[in-house]
Parts: C-alpha cells; sequence; structure tokens
C-alpha cells in the first residue's frame, strides 16, 4: 500500500450531518476505536434506536471543548489506496490559526450539505474559509439523500444552486456526490438506493486528490541564512524546496544575478547535492553580493520578485491592528518593513461571520484579506503552487499575525 | 556516577541501538535518553494510583449523599 | 391538551450543553427549590403536584415508606382537568417494583467487592433504567394521541442512569439528545420541568439544588416548583 497520507477536512453546516459523516467513514473502513461502536450500538439499542454514528465522534469533541489544540484532534482511517487524516472543521479558531500560519495543513476538503435545507449561511462562510485558506481540492457531498426520499430532483436543484454560489468564490468541486451517511450510501458502497447516480463514492472520490507533491521535486528554493568567510565564502542556508547540486546554474533574487554552484559544504562529510528540508552551506563561482534573506533558485520556474501582495492573514495579537501601522514581514529568511495598504474583509474566525469590508482595524481572532505593501521587494510564492514561500507572518517586536499569500499585485 | 545516582545494567545491543537512536536529537547521552524515558513510565503508574484513590473517595461520597436522598438504606 | 413532560433530574447545563433546543423551546430556566433542606425526589414532585411544601410530611415517613407516597388525586392540581393521564409520577402512580428494583441494584452495586462485580451490577442497572424508559417512551407517545386533556410523562432515566454513570459523556449526551427528540415528536403545548438537576461526583451524579423548566409561551423566571399548581390552573383556564 501506499504510505502517503492525505489531510483533508469536513466543513459545512452543524446540523449537516458532519459527525455523521465521519462516524460512517470510520465504520465503513474498519477504522473505528476498539469497543468503541459496540459501545455506541448498545447505547443505541438501549433507547431503542437504530445506530447513529454521529456518537463516535464524541470523544474528539470533548477532546476539542477541553481546548485540546487540534493537533490531537486528528482521525486516522485508510483505503487501499492511502491513508487518510481527518482534521477538525473550520469555525474552530485553532484550526483556522493552524491552517493560516501552516501548522495543519489540510490539503483537501469535503463540504457537506443537507439535501432537505440546501445551501444555508454557515455552509457559505465555511466554503468561503477554504477559499480564504488556500484549499483548491473540494469534494462536496449532499448529505440525508434519504430523507429526501432518494430523489434525483432534489440532488440537482441543490448541486446547481451550490455549484452557483461557489463558482462566485472560485470553488471548483471535483464531483457533487449525493449521500446518505447514516445509510451508508456513496459513501464507501453502492446500496442501490440511487441508481440514477453513476458517479464514484466518497471514498472513491477522495482517493482521486493529490497529495502534496514531494518537495524534492519542486523548482529549487535555496534560502539564505548567512554568510561566512573561513578561508572560503560560505552561504549558509537551506533547501525549502528542490535540490541543490554542485554544478547548477542558479540565480540570486531579488538582485537576479547568476552564477553557478562551486560546492556544496556539510561538516566533516563529502557531498556535492542536498535536499528538500536540508540545511546546508553551497559556495559559488562567483563571487556575488548574498545576504541572509536572498533566495536562491534555478533559471527557470522563478518565484515573485515584488512588492505588493494579496493575502490572508490570522491576527493573533490581543492589540488590534489599526491602519497605517508600520510592520515587519517575515517569509522564510526575509525580513522587511510593510504597511497593510487595504482590508478588504474581515471574518470572525469561530463563527466566519462577515465583519467588515474594506475595514480600517483588524483585532485579535479575526481572518482578513488583505494587501500588504513591503517596503523592499520579496521573493514569495502564491501559497497554493509553494507553501514555503508562500507563508508569511506579520510583528511589531513579537508574531502577531499568520498569513498566506494568495496574489502578486502588479 | 555523582550522588543521588544508581548504577543499573542493559544489555550491550540494546545500549548501541539506543546510542543510535539519540544521534542528532537533543539528548546528549544514553543515561539521559534513558532516564527521561524510564521517568514517563513510572509516572504513570503514579497517577494510575492517584485515580484509584479519588474513584474510592468519590464513591464514598455519592454513597452518602444517595443515603440522605433516601436512596440507600 | 397539556402537556408536562417531567424529567427527572433534567440539568440545566447539559440542556444548554447539548444544544436541546425542543427541550429548551422558546423560554427556559431554573427552578427554585431552596425551600427544600434535601432535592429528595418523593418530596420535590409530590410539591409539585400540591402546591404546597411537603418536605416535612414526606420525610416524616422515613426513607423506605417514603417511596410508597401515593397522594390522592384530590389532593393535587390534576382534579381540575376533565381527564387527565399521569404516567409512572412519584408520589402519586410511581410503579413500585421498578423503582425498588433499581434502588436494590444500586445498593447491591455499592456492597460489590471488586471492580468486575461493580461492573456487572451497573450493566443490569442500566439495563433495567434503558428497558423501563421504552416503555414509558412508547406509554407517552400513545397518550398524546389519546382523547386526554392533560398529559404528564414522568421520565426517570437521567436520574437513574446519571447516579451511576453521569461521567460517562457519551451516555448522557445520548440520553438527552432522546429526550430532546421525545420533545420534538409534542405537537401541543408543553412544559418541560425536572424537580432537580444533576451534578459530577466523579463518575457519579448527585442531586443538584435547582431544577430545569421550559415553556414555548411563557417566560416563567425563577418558579418555585410549588408554583406550578397554581400557574397551571391558570394556563387551563385559557385556551393556548
Amino acid at each position: 500500500m501506499n504510505n502517503e497520507k492525505l489531510k483533508f477536512v469536513i466543513v459545512g453546516h452543524v446540523d449537516h450531518g458532519k459527525s455523521t459523516l465521519i462516524g460512517r467513514l470510520l465504520y465503513d473502513t474498519n477504522s473505528l476505536p476498539e469497543g468503541r461502536l459496540e459501545e455506541i450500538k448498545q447505547l443505541c439499542e438501549s433507547l431503542g434506536k437504530d445506530i447513529e454514528f454521529g456518537y463516535v465522534m464524541d470523544h474528539l469533541e470533548e477532546e476539542r471543548d477541553q481546548g485540546i489544540t487540534i493537533d490531537t484532534a486528528q482521525t486516522f482511517f485508510n483505503t487501499e489506496k492511502r491513508d487518510y487524516v481527518i482534521i477538525d472543521a473550520p469555525g474552530h479558531v485553532e484550526f483556522v490559526k493552524n491552517m493560516i500560519s501552516g501548522a495543519s495543513q489540510a490539503e483537501a476538503a469535503v463540504l457537506i450539505v443537507d439535501a432537505e435545507e440546501g445551501i444555508k449561511e454557515q455552509t457559505k462562510r465555511h466554503a468561503y474559509i477554504l477559499g480564504m485558506l488556500g484549499l483548491s481540492q473540494v469534494i462536496a457531498v449532499i448529505n440525508k439523500m434519504d430523507l429526501a426520499g432518494y430523489g434525483r430532483e432534489r440532488f440537482e436543484s441543490v448541486k446547481k444552486d451550490l455549484l452557483d454560489f461557489l463558482s462566485n468564490i472560485n470553488i471548483r468541486p471535483s464531483c457533487v456526490i449525493p449521500i446518505s451517511a447514516k445509510n451508508g450510501d456513496f459513501i464507501a458502497g453502492r446500496t442501490g438506493n440511487m441508481d440514477w447516480y453513476k458517479g464514484p463514492t466518497l471514498l472513491e472520490a477522495l482517493d482521486t486528490f493529490r497529495t502534496k507533491e514531494s518537495a524534492n521535486n519542486k523548482p529549487l528554493r535555496y534560502v539564505v541564512q548567512d554568510v561566512y568567510s573561513f578561508d572560503k565564502r560560505i552561504i549558509a542556508g537551506r533547501v525549502e524546496s528542490g535540490m541543490i547540486r554542485k554544478g547548477d546554474k542558479i540565480r540570486v533574487l531579488p538582485s537576479g544575478e547568476e552564477t553557478k554552484v562551486k560546492s556544496v559544504e556539510e561538516y566533516l562529510k563529502n557531498v556535492t547535492e542536498a535536499e528538500a528540508g536540508k540545511s546546508t552551506g553551497i559556495t559559488t563561482e562567483d563571487k556575488l553580493f548574498i545576504d541572509r534573506g536572498n533566495v536562491i533558485v534555478g533559471l527557470d520556474d522563478l518565484p515573485a520578485v515584488t512588492n505588493r501582495i494579496k493575502a490572508n492573514v490570522f491576527w493573533m495579537d490581543r492589540m488590534p491592528f489599526k491602519k497605517g501601522e508600520s510592520l515587519r514581514f517575515r517569509c522564510a529568511t526575509q525580513e522587511v518593513n510593510c504597511e497593510i495598504e487595504k482590508i478588504s474583509r474581515v471574518i470572525n474566525s469561530s463563527t466566519l461571520e462577515l465583519i467588515a469590508e474594506d475595514a480600517d482595524e483588524i483585532k485579535n481572532r479575526e481572518v482578513a484579506s488583505i494587501i500588504i505593501k513591503t517596503d523592499r521587494p520579496v521573493v514569495v510564492e502564491n501559497f497554493n503552487r509553494m507553501e514555503e514561500l508562500g507563508r508569511f507572518v506579520l510583528g511589531r517586536e513579537d508574531t502577531c499575525a499568520g498569513g498566506i499569500i494568495t496574489e502578486m499585485v502588479c | 556516577m555523582s550522588e543521588g545516582y544508581g548504577t543499573i545494567k542493559i544489555p550491550k545491543e540494546l545500549l548501541g541501538k539506543i546510542e543510535e537512536r539519540i544521534q542528532g536529537t537533543e539528548f546528549k547521552s544514553v543515561d539521559e535518553y534513558t532516564t527521561f524515558v524510564l521517568e514517563e513510565v513510572v509516572k504513570e503508574d503514579g497517577e494510575e494510583e492517584i485515580e484509584e484513590v479519588f474513584s474510592e473517595e468519590d464513591e464514598k461520597k455519592v454513597k452518602e449523599r444517595l443515603r440522605a436522598l433516601g436512596y440507600l438504606d | 391538551m397539556l402537556i408536562i413532560f417531567a424529567i427527572d433530574a433534567l440539568e440545566y447545563t447539559l440542556v444548554e450543553e447539548f444544544n436541546c433546543n425542543n427541550l429548551k423551546q422558546k423560554f427556559y430556566g431554573k427552578t427554585n427549590i431552596r425551600e427544600f433542606s434535601e432535592p429528595k425526589t418523593m418530596v420535590l414532585w409530590s410539591s409539585f403536584m400540591t402546591g404546597k411544601n411537603m418536605e416535612k410530611e414526606i420525610v416524616a415517613k422515613g426513607d423506605r415508606e417514603m417511596w410508597n407516597t401515593r397522594l390522592d388525586f384530590n389532593d393535587t392540581f390534576f382534579k381540575q382537568f376533565k381527564n387527565p393521564k399521569i404516567i409512572d409520577l412519584p408520589g402519586f402512580n410511581y410503579i413500585k417494583e421498578q423503582h425498588e428494583m433499581e434502588r436494590k441494584l444500586l445498593k447491591e452495586y455499592f456492597d460489590a467487592k471488586d471492580e468486575e462485580g461493580k461492573k456487572k451490577v451497573r450493566t443490569a442497572y442500566n439495563n433495567l433504567s434503558f428497558e423501563h424508559h421504552r416503555k414509558i417512551k412508547q406509554e407517552f407517545s400513545e397518550a398524546l394521541k389519546g382523547d386526554y386533556d392533560f398529559v404528564l410523562g414522568y421520565f426517570s432515566v437521567a436520574d437513574v442512569i446519571g447516579h451511576l454513570n453521569f461521567g460517562n459523556r457519551t451516555m448522557m449526551k445520548m440520553i438527552y439528545r432522546d429526550l430532546d427528540e421525545i420533545a420534538g415528536t409534542i405537537k401541543e403545548p408543553y412544559i418541560v420541568l425536572s424537580d432537580h438537576g444533576m451534578e459530577a461526583v466523579g463518575i457519579f451524579g448527585d442531586h443538584s439544588n435547582y431544577g430545569f423548566w421550559s415553556t414555548g409561551f411563557k417566560d416563567l423566571g425563577s418558579p418555585r416548583i410549588t408554583d406550578f399548581a397554581g400557574m397551571i390552573k391558570g394556563l387551563s383556564d385559557v385556551k393556548l
């Protein structure tokens, strides 16, 4: 079995069946904690009911309610293709914070909508936050089809409304699946209740999602930490992505000057290359002016060098940000001053309600879409393309906000 | 060994495995690593003991309460 | 038809925590039972029915005999209704054998010598309570379809299960959600009322010193349990 792991999140209105869906996914893939299913089954029987998968996830809810961090609130299951991790859904402040600062890094999302109720305000807000958090791989599921009589007409109607809304926020789900989490229709298997649906089950659709490309296969991004002059001039840095090899032609950004890698230096070892994630040192054929904060890249597939960026940030400081204030912008080892030119939208990270448009301030635990102007050009990437240079922090003396870059602004 | 420490024996093979394991970690010696691991194990036992005591106290308390409420004689 | 959904030990904080919207209705709050020295089930429900503080009278019978209390119909506010239906209410028509068995197993639990023994007894105790709950659910559901002008269904599951299992959050949540679902099936105006709530003592549950009330039609503030007898007379006189 392929050991790649895909982390995803399930979002949507709180009553639309998220807990039951998770319970069902675990049940259908034989991934339930030992004894848990039996316990729930017995309790349901005691109350004279059919088994309800929604209660399976209770212990996780408890952890979350007690304030245990999102890292422990993960649920694991697997298909033949790969392992999956369900990370808790947006609306929880820690999740939003961790997504933006990169800690939990969901790579995909399942958006759930109740077939009878259709799209609700919370559905929209969650979908919006998916866009803001840079999640582009999305499957939509229309749940409780059993209560809607498994009717095709109702499904198509809700599907149309959903796709119309999502297209306005640039989300294109890979598929829209009619399901009943309670009865298991189209979660793992086909039960024959909706023969008119010819598409994949949810598990089949999840299996088609891409996991993050191995960082080694991405273009070179070597972030300079320091420059040492001993007997040779060693440029110390970290390979954020790609590989750096002796003999490679390279360009130093933001200056744009070109040279070749003369050697790769590792203490007491004889190496000719370094792969993604490695901190190492290099020397260059030509003596160029290179400094901490510079980014060394290959000659193709270049990042952006810009001083105006569109981004989404999660403000984490008690002191609110007021427009006009100057902040420090830190991305990889780059550190420059910046201003926030525009605060397009501000959202409450726990209710995901829109607080303001074209605002003047961002308060603690608020998420904002902003335009940043740095006082010098920086080397950055769109977060979706490459996280390593797509993530940044803003600060005064301490870090006040984490952010992800969504667009370069001309 | 300095005061406050005892000596224990472990198989050489295990010693070698631990030496390998701690490469590149913050543990500076096999002694440090082993102490850390065993502290965790021993702590768990202690915690269990504490839990048992609480539960006995709880039972005693609730029994008294149920008596006061007329459920138990 | 006026309906009272009487739930022993329904805890205000859990109704909120578990989002039991049908139990909350439009108006909800805590009842004031501070006039009683102990939140005893028999005392509270007897006081509810008569509109008087019955503590002295009931306690005087002693802990054993107290459970056999059967108030006269004419001493209760039920007499103002033409065709009332009361199910299993303590102090009125409490099902003696069932609840005696519960108390017997409760005692056995505390007398059991080891964990294995306790587990066995608790399982039997829980099963007994859940079986009774299923029966009462059925009876209540049928009563709601009947030709009564007043129905009171008394549900003991939260109290009985709670005493030995209050720390089992999943179990308590499922019970509360089930009660909420039952409330969701009631189509006529109803009042939810508990005699007292429950608070944790480790994994066990003790009675808390306030009850729960809710209605869909009037904010009752912080009523005493003895206020309901007079209140309901007023409600039944007005067409709801």
